[in-house]
């Protein structure tokens, strides 16, 4: 079951009613019903990987009250090994098994060696890469001590597959979302009501704004021999709010359904097109996934409190295993680096902490340096992401060069309504750009609300475009 | 929690009032297939695949068989290849769509070769049917306006958009009428060309089916009951009747036994002569001018054929 379908119309509203009318008995009874619809919600993609939830989930949930229970610290470490063995184990399988097959037999190939091809056909469960880090960080918590490991199945297991954030994100925190589900939920009106906001514009940032650029983005990668420089341009930045509407409007969404039943879930985008250097974009953007590199990949490597030779190998290391976990390609690798080439020479000055606060945070409008900084950044950026979206490096490559080869004169069928819509997009985040999302509105008056909500349902309406899935189930 | 549910309420209800508003008054624009869903039961139904449903204009029918005994209006409840190709599916929707107490209603069967054809990997036999979860198939309310039903279950093949531009409109006798078609050579040979090369996948991908075929006889016989019934092919440019007839070269043939065998017309309209200007926009689809001219043809043809009938029935008195 996916956000933008018929289907979630009616599973959210009656799921909500259930749960609210379940709120006057138990907790139990709240976690226990959660389990049930957020099973539910991934068994209607595929029933049969529900087992896998379950056994990720039971593995950690038994290793955890394992590690508390031991006093030895070897045994302690030896379990927590265990975890990340069966964790990474599993993810591995399922998401990298056929690119470690491939790149092996490239490799022979290589040497001159002609290696059997042991390519299995391995369907990628939705939400792996997203639960398995969720699971980890709450053994790895429990182990460092932050956490108390949960005594409850029912409310372990709820925490792990809770619906909204389950399949895309964003990747919870044991210490912020068990918790949550350790404390019975008690309905607030404002808490639901910005959840509908939040989940309204997440919708307008799917439908009208990434899938209206996904046409174009489409015609370009797949054919850029077909299409002029100026296309190819054009394609290119429409990519940016492709990837950004469809991935922070899936976010929205979920962090909005997830308000509807009580749980305050973690901002995952923070406006990062506003970011006026690359750090400041990662700071930004996806700040969940960000965050669990930074604290269990690289302050345990040493972070920058480091020599400038062991700072330079922890950022590398992290962009490399962030491209990584996009997926299993040569492509979000060689991504994953030119980000880091990209953030080096800010660390290397100094520079990478510069900008922590909101851009004109005391002003509307930027300042010159600053509309500058944050265009630069755009920019960067977009030309960096090529090699996200294309299929190979060479063709990433090709599709580069064929921008600056200033071939063809022609700009192609340039959708106004996508540009439109982007714009429309930008404008009102940046006016929300200090909220937690880009429809914080509870504040304006009530004709200002309403007139935002009808409009942007009008644009759904009219504007949106049918799409059955999000970017980022893949990863 | 009550205030939530008013306000939530109240946005549900405005948002509803929108799209019914926009449902009903741009209906015709927003979907192609919408409209036919929002008529009361038919009389006279014209039944086909995409060159019927802009073909064959229920409007001309009406007005040049006003003066017969047939119970008018027409409606045109063809659709496109991938929904209604001929079909047990297709023929209980048609049933559907159709007043029961109707008896002497028009029925025009306008025929492909595709609409006898399945592809490769479906067994018709065993009820597999690529236009199993399509509209007419989907749906359980085919007289109902506005049409919520139509709405959730395909969702996706609405464009509102469309409510600006108004490239095409369904009327509301069925008939689909496209306003931006090409003008220029260069269009009309690039689109020809799209159109061919689907011919060609389909002919790869698709075999006839025993199937349909025996679904047709099948409809031909339930028409019946309710008036009289024509098998039609409908005029194509000449490459493409050549092309079908390769794919199918028994297929006038197998209507005409149809036809024969339950004592019915089949008119076929091909090879087209230069007396006449059917046009087409892409080699088989008929503008509104070939549209016109081709749909008073046929009713001339259905009203000689019932002058004969008249004839011969005083003849015998």
């Amino acid at each position: 079951m996916i956000f933008n379908s018929v289907i979630f119309l009616f599973f959210l509203p009656i799921s909500f009613f259930i749960y609210w009318l379940l709120s006057k008995k138990s907790l139990k009874i709240q976690n226990t019903y959660l389990l049930f619809i957020s099973y539910f919600f991934y068994g209607c993609w595929d029933w049969r990987f529900l087992f896998l939830i379950a056994a990720s989930s039971l593995i950690d949930f038994t290793i955890a009250k394992k590690i508390k229970a031991s006093s030895n610290k070897n045994a302690k470490k030896a379990l927590l090994g265990v975890s990340l063995a069966m964790n990474l184990g599993l993810l591995g399988f399922f998401k990298y098994f056929n690119f470690f097959a491939d790149s092996l037999v490239d490799l022979f190939s290589v040497f001159g060696f002609q290696a059997d091809y042991i390519t299995l056909h391995i369907i990628l469960p939705v939400g792996i890469s997203f639960y398995t880090f969720q699971t980890l960080s709450y053994t790895i918590d429990v182990y460092r001590d932050k956490i108390e490991p949960s005594n409850s199945i029912v409310q372990f297991f709820a925490y792990v597959s809770f619906f909204p954030q389950l399949v895309a994100g964003p990747i919870e925190r044991a210490t912020n979302l068990l918790p949550q589900f350790q404390k019975k939920r008690v309905f607030s009106y404002d808490k639901a009501a910005d959840g509908m906001r939040q989940m309204l514009w997440g919708f307008f940032k799917k439908v009208v704004v990434a899938d209206s650029c996904a046409v174009f983005v489409d015609r370009a990668f797949n054919d850029p021999a077909a299409s002029s420089s100026g296309e190819l341009f054009v394609a290119m930045v429409f990519f940016a709010f492709q990837l950004y509407g469809d991935f922070s409007g899936y976010s929205d969404i979920a962090i909005g359904s997830a308000r509807l039943f009580g749980f305050d879930l973690k901002q995952n985008f923070a406006f990062p097109y506003f970011a006026r250097d690359i750090a400041e974009f990662y700071r930004r953007w996806h700040m969940s996934l960000t965050n669990w590199f930074k604290d269990y990949v690289y302050f345990p490597l040493g972070g920058s409190r480091v020599g400038v030779n062991l700072k330079l190998r922890n950022v590398f290391i992290i962009y490399l295993i962030s491209g990584f976990w996009h997926g299993a390609n040569w492509t979000f690798i060689f991504w994953g680096f030119l980000n880091a080439l990209y953030y080096v020479p800010l660390m290397l000055f100094k520079r990478n902490r510069r900008n922590l606060e909101v851009v004109a945070f005391n002003g509307f409008l930027p300042s010159f340096r600053e509309f500058y900084a944050i265009l630069e950044t755009f920019i960067v950026t977009c030309f960096i992401r090529v090699f996200f979206r294309a299929n190979t490096i060479e063709d990433a490559f090709l599709y580069i060069k064929r921008i600056f080869s200033f071939q063809g004169n022609t700009w192609g069928n340039l959708d106004k309504v996508a540009i439109a819509v982007i714009i429309v997009l930008l404008v009102v985040e940046w006016i929300n750009r200090k909220e937690q999302h880009g429809l914080a509105i509870a504040n304006r008056p009530v004709y200002v609300r309403w007139g935002m909500y009808m409009t942007i349902f009008i644009c759904i309406l009219l504007f949106g475009k049918a799409s059955d899935s999000f970017i980022y189930f893949q990863f | 929690m009550k205030k939530y549910l008013i306000k939530v309420s109240l946005f549900i209800a405005l948002c509803f009032v929108i799209v019914t508003f926009t449902m009903l008054k741009y209906g015709e624009n927003i979907d192609y297939f919408y409209n036919k869903f929002t008529t009361p039961q038919a009389k006279s139904m014209i039944i086909g695949d995409s060159r019927g449903m802009q073909g064959v204009m229920p409007s001309i029918i009406n007005k040049k068989l006003a003066g017969s005994d047939f119970e008018l209006p027409m409606f045109n409840y063809s659709f496109t290849i991938a929904q209604a190709p001929i079909g047990e599916l297709y023929n209980e929707s048609i049933l559907k769509k159709l007043d029961k107490n109707v008896t002497n209603g028009v029925f025009i069967i306008s025929m492909t070769p595709w609409m006898l054809a399945s592809e490769k990997e479906n067994d018709n036999h065993k009820g597999e049917y690529r236009e199993a979860g399509e509209p007419p198939h989907n749906i359980r309310f085919v007289n109902m306006n506005p049409n919520y039903e139509y709405l959730l279950k395909n969702l996706n093949y609405f464009h509102f958009q469309a409510l600006f531009r108004k490239s095409s409109t369904m009327h509301k006798d069925g008939w689909l009428e496209l306003n931006n078609l090409p003008k220029s050579p260069e269009v009309f040979n690039k689109w020809k060309n799209t159109q061919s090369e689907i011919f060609d996948r389909m002919i790869d991908d698709y075999k006839i089916s025993e199937v349909r075929l025996e679904s047709l006889d099948v409809l031909v016989k339930k028409l019946k009951a309710h008036g009289e019934v024509y098998l039609v092919r409908m005029p194509i440019d000449l490459d493409f009747l050549e092309k079908e007839n390769g794919y199918y070269p028994s297929f006038d043939k197998d209507l005409q036994v149809i036809a024969d065998n339950n004592d019915i017309l089949y008119f076929n309209f091909n090879p087209v002569t230069d007396a006449i200007d059917f046009k087409t926009y892409d080699g088989h689809h008929l503008d509104k001018t070939g549209s016109a001219v081709f749909t008073n043809l046929l009713c001339d043809s259905i009203l000689k054929y019932n002058n004969q009938l008249l004839q011969n029935a005083s003849i015998l008195r």
